[in-house]
């Protein structure tokens, strides 16, 4: 039903068949829209006011009924997915050749004839070892194609071969030297395709080799017993007695069944098709289930989902069950593929409920909604005159609350027009999962406003960023007058040479009056832009040599321009598989396992402990808590400082491990400057950016705190907002609650680093461009606001160069720091103001604005929408 | 004086309810407001009891016919409101914490709350003159109430409150109270309540020219013009401040501290001139002129136990004495005509309004177990000839149509002192009987967000999903703020309303027979899961 639009079936590893009725292609197929769609039209009338059900429905479409030479006209037709659970019986055995062959090695067997992708999971245990604990099979006696697993087992997959009857079998063998240490062979065997796993009375199979037996209860007499896998006895055993107390490998052969349960799929369709003729609905189910099925079933009327008997006639081989059901039992198809009926029904029943029912024990629902399924009779178009009409004014009412109100009325709006209660379940708790989702953002949002006065204080004292004394250069702030630049964009590589290119273009960056170059990732990396690093010590890479790039670093020096190198922490490719063919084996200099690799990436089976941060899902997340990596790390960073001469850090993806080891990093690597990218969403409310963004500077803010102000953060906040203020000509977005900027720049100027593009925003992957045409707006935006501004190559190398160097002169002639001080004059529709220390004033935006006050003010810098005055000494 | 139990013929009728927005108008419902059963969606819908919703939807669209006489029960229903922060407007013209304020009352609406509870205080309002108001920011607030479709229910604040930056009392009536010192609460140390205006002056003309009552008046007047048209829409309730705290009591606690967090045993406050002065006049009228020339002697100061001086002791105390007996009776008969004379001039202002008034009363549980009840006592809840203290307010309350707001619906014996003979079960059930005995309706408010003792909101919820009789019409759960919303506390304030959405909902048969009819295939599937 129609519940599958946006219900996923909870059974795991089971995937639908492909739905759809016999309808033919390009006839019009209604489609419920998803309730919960947010962005615009928000307000769904979903089967607006419909008494019936939302129903997938075909048009006129090619239906084999019985009698179709009648006026018939398909009411309803679709085809459901059944999934049943199946036992399949099978045994496994276990084999000892206690004879040595050819190579004098005795084997293990284990086998078992069912279909899969079998794995044996296996350790060992050694002569007077008591516990439980497992150890990992030596070496030479692990089958190839054998994956350790932690320390203590291995799995080794079964091989398939034939038995003589032409049956596939698969077995494993595991050979050893008959005087081998080991005691006991520890195993449970796994199929990997249902996930499933096989023991003995939820335990593990035991196989005793020798030495061990030395109590009575051991001894080889009972050993067919002793493989302890009694859920299911030994159909037979073949012990050898040995006697007791012998130390030496015992025939053996032991079978034991094992049930393995799998997912059938079949399909039931319904058709209902109205008969004008005989005002009846002829329904008709067909399923390519074979041998019994009953249909369980009753009819409904109205809105109600009770289930009741029609009257008589009834269907052939029908019978009264209960007060409320009927059981009719489908007739096979002489092909033997399957079931069917077609019966007659009274039109005047809205729908129909029915459960398949094969036996006692086994009965079929709606997979989707995992309730009883639900076929309408009636046409949905006819029944929506019923509902009084009046509501739909309803809608119109306020659009302040439409936020709410939509989702609520999305909601209301689904209740109206369903029918069915039962198989609508589903879809209920995906909204209530979605109001609920809803709920929490409102209130982390409520929260993040109410504790704010407590932001306040803590950034008074704190944060505090004193403009009337400049402080010493620190790592997140350098000078305090830094301009950066970023020196290359998402095609910089292409060149192969672009350390050559980008230092022919250092005298006129420092002309320009940048203090700062921020470089590409140096190393050699998997992917040619430099983020997907690799060797670590490898500093050749597509944009140059290493030897390159330290000419590169020394003309910039010579330009008095500092240089960041872009270093990539969070993750690390790997240059070897482990034994499990996952990429997690480091190499170079550097030459970290699976270690080094946080645990909580499935993908790189990472031994270390869980990540401080999120994941960057492409690569091994490098662990950072472990002293061992930090350390080796540390090295690297002083390494690049003191051989490549990189006077600080562009930190990449700094969200996927904790501000407190950057702080680590940068106190031993002592940078001039550093900045990381700690780049996460804003929040939106419907597709609407929020006003405040509190929450996501918040976040920023939390990560420079965690590295001490070690490092300052772009600030990915005031780019969204200018985003919004400039696209929508919202200029009030860009002044908080508080009269003070929206983003980081408001809390904690100095660590700011204010950018409006970068490589991933703009350049040829354009993931957040900045709204077209509008750059010069945010440059003057933010080459005259606190906070460190960048300003990006592509837009340094463009017809915008000239207004840029205006912009950038006028921040160093008025000496415009990280800390100055800021006061908001208007931020209003078309225009924001702003006055920036005593000597400074803004604005952006086409609505017009002149400076006042006793400060003569003359113009500075103007341009399209922006104007800059200064204060005439 | 003695005028206290008159009844006010033009009080308002509770019943006298309207029907929420145009569009919500379920048909049929008649009764009062808005039940939440037979409710419109709007009304109904909420998380936690979307799956009953489709019952009573569904019913509701198959026998339409039947509810008006379901309606009635429903008067029952209790109406959750949130607390608003008490700051929410502390400068007459701004709304502090504007957008939090937005997405807390959005996130409330959600979960399902019927509405939301602003405190306005006179203070604020009318900050520099008794001749201007300023409502600009209640109306911002309240129109984001009315713009989620919640019901607002305002209390009306006469009284300072501690904490939360709100100013005590309207500059005005401050520099009046520094001209005369006596029309403010004064202890017997002589010290003043800065918040809070003697009772005694209650129709007397301190006030430029104009009594404190007048001046009342005119606040809840300006009040009621100023969101005239909310009071269709949104304003459900209006719950009139008596006193300190918004609640009908004296500040018995020490002047300069927080009444909510007071629980010794406090002191008499009659020692302002005009307290002293009709105390003295009552004693004369009496016959024993020598009782009216100060308060007792013999009481305990502020955090003394009662058994420390004479006056409370459980045996021979002076409060069983003839004398006790004259001034416990004046003192609390005090406090029952100012609350008389404000919750009837409060009828005349909201009477012809469709709104439920109601006004607090404190819940004084510690020293209960003492037979002198000494913390109600300095309170001005005295009880006389084994008459419970809240009989006779019970009594006012219901003669204005107004319900008793019991703001204690949260405590539990366990988190109290036993030293202090607390019993908060015991006295809720007095004030439920006393309601009972007079007719008058019952509300609840929690006295703390619930932080630590998670028992609490089960406490609440067995008290507002009580099935006796005197079930509370509305609970508002106190208060909105950082707390409120932080991860300690707002996850199990969500699981709260849930219950309490969820457990007003009856198991419906429907819902059984629908599980027995696929019982059977459940079954086989769990059978067969492995």
């Amino acid at each position: 039903m129609s519940a599958a639009s946006w219900s996923i079936p909870a059974i795991p590893r089971a995937v639908p068949p492909a739905r759809g009725g016999p309808h033919a292609p390009g006839e019009p197929f209604l489609v419920p829209a998803r309730p919960r769609c947010r962005a615009a039209p928000r307000r769904l009338r979903l089967g607006r006011g419909a008494g019936g059900v939302v129903v997938a429905r075909a048009g006129a479409a090619q239906v084999p009924v019985a009698g179709s030479g009648e006026a018939a006209a398909v009411v309803f037709s679709d085809k459901f997915p059944l999934r049943r659970c199946q036992t399949v019986e099978g045994k496994a055995w276990v084999r000892v050749d206690a004879e040595p062959d050819a190579d004098g090695k005795c084997k293990v067997v284990v086998g078992c004839d069912l279909e899969g992708k079998w794995v044996l999971h296996w350790g060992v245990s050694y002569d007077g070892e008591t516990g439980r604990e497992w150890d990992q099979p030596p070496e030479e006696i692990r089958p190839p194609g054998s994956v350790p697993i932690k320390d203590t087992a291995i799995e080794t997959p079964l091989e398939i071969s034939h038995s003589s009857e032409g049956h596939a079998l698969h077995e494993v063998e595991i050979k050893f030297d008959k005087d081998t240490p080991i005691a006991v062979i520890n195993f449970v065997l796994k199929e990997e395709g249902t996930g499933a796993w096989f023991q003995h009375k939820g335990g593990d199979f035991r196989i005793p080799l020798s030495g061990s037996l030395k109590d009575k209860d051991s001894s080889g007499a009972k050993q067919g017993d002793k493989l302890e896998g009694s859920n299911a006895q030994p159909k037979e055993t073949v012990p050898e007695d040995k006697g007791p107390n012998r130390k030496c490998i015992s025939q053996f052969y032991g079978e034991y069944p094992i049930l393995k349960s799998e997912y059938v799929e079949n399909s039931v369709s319904v058709t209902v098709t109205e008969n004008s003729e005989t005002d009846k609905s002829r329904v008709e189910f067909d399923t390519d289930i074979t041998g019994d099925v009953i249909i369980h079933w009753g009819v409904c009327k109205g809105n109600t989902m009770t289930w009741e008997i029609p009257p008589e006639p009834h269907p052939p081989k029908t019978k009264i069950f209960g007060p409320k059901a009927l059981q009719t039992l489908l007739e096979q198809k002489t092909d033997g593929s399957g079931n069917t009926i077609s019966f007659l029904l009274n039109a005047d029943y809205s729908g129909l409920v029915f459960v398949l029912k094969l036996n006692e024990d086994t009965w079929l629902r709606n997979v989707e909604s995992n309730f009883d399924f639900y076929i309408p009779l009636t046409r949905v178009d006819q029944i929506g005159s019923t509902q009084e009409p009046r509501k739909a004014d309803e809608h119109k009412l306020d659009d302040k609350s439409s936020q709410t109100d939509g989702l609520i009325s999305d909601i209301r709006n689904l209740v109206v027009g369903l029918s069915s209660r039962r198989g609508q379940r589903t879809k209920n708790k995906v909204l209530q999962e979605d109001i609920l989702q809803e709920i929490e953002r409102l209130a982390a949002e409520a929260y993040s406003i109410f504790r704010s006065p407590t932001i306040e204080i803590a950034e008074d004292s704190v944060y505090i960023d004193d403009p009337e004394s400049v402080k010493p250069a620190c790592s997140g702030t350098g000078s305090g007058f830094e301009i950066l630049c970023q020196g290359f964009n998402w095609e910089s590589h292409k060149s192969g040479k672009w350390y050559v290119e980008l230092g022919t273009k250092a005298k006129e960056l420092a002309s320009l009056g940048f203090t700062i170059v921020w470089s590409p990732p140096p190393t050699d990396s998997v992917s040619p832009e430099g983020y997907m690093p690799r060797d670590l010590y490898n500093l050749n890479c597509r944009y140059g040599t290493m030897e390159e790039l330290k000419q590169l670093v020394n003309i910039f020096h010579q330009n008095g321009m500092k240089v960041l190198g872009d270093a990539v922490l969070n993750h690390r490719c790997a240059q070897f598989q482990n034994q499990n063919g996952v990429w997690n084996i480091f190499g170079g200099r550097i030459n970290w396992d699976d270690r080094a690799v946080v645990a909580d990436d499935p993908h790189f089976q990472g031994r270390g402990n869980k990540s401080s941060g999120d994941n960057f899902h492409a690569a091994p997340n490098i662990d950072h808590s472990q002293d061992f990596v930090r350390n080796d790390l540390k090295e690297w960073l002083c390494w690049m400082r003191k051989e490549v001469g990189y006077d600080g850090w562009r930190l990449d993806f700094v969200r996927g491990f904790w501000g407190g080891y950057v702080k680590d990093y940068m106190e031993a690597s002592e940078p001039y400057f550093a900045v990381g990218e700690y780049w996460d969403s804003l929040s939106y409310t419907y597709g609407e950016m929020d006003y405040n963004q509190d929450a996501h500077r918040q976040r920023i803010v939390d990560w420079i705190n965690a590295t001490n102000g070690t490092a300052g953060a772009f600030d990915v906040t005031t780019k969204g907002i200018l985003h919004m203020a400039l696209e929508r000509s919202e200029y009030w977005r860009l002044s908080d609650e508080k009269g003070k900027p929206p983003g980081v720049l408001g809390w904690w100027p100095s660590r700011a680093v204010t950018f409006i593009e970068n490589h991933d925003t703009g350049s040829t992957q354009g993931h957040w461009r900045f709204p077209y045409g509008m750059e010069m707006q945010g440059y003057a935006y933010i080459l005259t606001h606190p906070g460190t501004p960048a300003v990006f190559y592509d837009h340094i190398f463009s017809h915008l160069q000239q207004d840029i160097a205006r912009l950038i002169s006028v921040r160093r002639r008025l000496k415009i720091q990280c800390r100055s001080k800021i006061k908001i004059l208007k931020a209003e529709q078309n225009l924001y103001a702003a006055q920036i220390d005593e000597t400074v004033t803004m604005k952006i935006g086409s609505g017009h604005f002149e400076p006042s006050g006793p400060i003569n003010w003359t113009v500075a810098v103007e341009g399209h929408d922006y104007k800059i005055w200064e204060a005439a000494s | 004086m003695d005028s206290l139990l008159t009844q006010h013929a033009a009080t308002a009728s509770p019943s006298k309810r309207r029907l929420r927005g145009a569009g919500d108008a379920a048909p049929g419902r008649v009764e009062f407001g808005r039940a939440r059963r037979s409710g419109s969606a709007r009304d109904v819908l909420s998380v936690a009891g979307l799956d009953r919703f489709f019952g009573h939807a569904a019913g509701a669209v198959d026998h339409g016919g039947s509810k008006n006489s379901r309606g009635v029960e429903d008067v029952g229903t209790v109406r959750l409101f949130v607390g608003l922060p008490i700051n929410s407007v502390t400068d007459g013209a701004a709304v502090n914490s504007a957008r939090g304020i937005e997405a807390g009352i959005r996130a409330v609406k959600l979960l399902g709350a019927d509405g939301v509870e602003l405190q306005v205080f006179w203070s604020v309002v009318q900050p520099e003159s008794p001749d201007r108001f300023s409502w600009a920011g209640y109306r911002a607030v309240a129109d984001m109430a009315r713009a989620e479709g919640l019901s607002l229910r305002v209390s009306l604040r006469i009284h300072g409150s501690p904490g939360g930056n709100v100013p005590k009392l309207p500059a005005w009536v401050g520099s009046a109270a520094a001209t005369d010192r006596d029309i403010l609460f004064t202890d017997r140390n002589g010290d003043r309540h800065e918040d809070c205006l003697s009772f005694a002056v209650d129709e007397l003309p301190v006030l430029g020219g104009l009594s404190p009552l007048q001046r009342y008046e005119a606040f809840f007047r300006s009040f009621a013009n100023a969101f005239e048209d909310l009071f269709e829409s949104t304003i459900t309730d209006v719950t009139v401040g008596l006193g300190p705290n918004g609640e009908l009591r004296y500040p018995s606690y020490p002047p300069g501290s927080d009444a909510t967090k007071f629980i010794g045993v406090g002191e008499f406050q009659c020692y302002d001139k005009y307290m002293l002065a009709q105390l003295r006049q009552h004693a004369e009228a009496f016959g024993q002129p020598l009782w009216g020339l100060s308060g007792p002697h013999d009481t305990p100061r502020y955090h003394e136990s009662p058994d420390s001086c004479d006056f409370f002791r459980d045996q021979g105390g002076s409060w069983q004495s003839p004398y006790g007996d004259f001034f416990l009776s004046w003192y609390a008969g005090k406090l029952l005509s100012h609350g008389d004379r404000v919750l009837g001039m409060a009828s005349r202002v909201f009477g012809n309004k469709p709104v439920e008034l109601s006004a607090k009363v404190p819940f004084m549980h510690w020293f209960h177990g003492a037979k002198s009840r000494p913390a109600e006592a300095v309170a001005g809840f005295y009880k006389s000839n084994k008459k419970n203290g809240y009989s006779p307010v019970a009594k006012v309350f219901a003669s204005h149509g107004c319900t008793m707001v019991v703001p204690g619906m949260d405590v539990c014996m366990n988190k109290q002192h036993r030293s202090t003979g607390s019993s908060p079960d015991q006295l809720l059930v007095q004030i439920k009987n006393a309601c009972r005995r007079h007719g008058a309706r019952i509300a609840g408010e929690n006295a703390s967000l619930v932080m630590t003792h998670t028992s609490s909101f089960s406490r609440i919820r067995s008290n507002i999903l009580t099935t006796e009789r005197m079930r509370p019409s509305h609970f508002t759960y106190q208060r909105m703020g950082a707390q409120f919303f932080s991860p300690e506390h707002w996850p199990q304030f969500t699981e709260f309303v849930r219950s309490v959405v969820c457990g007003e909902w009856d198991e419906d048969d429907e819902e059984r027979q629908m599980a027995a009819a696929v019982s059977g295939s459940a079954k086989a599937w769990e059978a067969q899961a492995v």
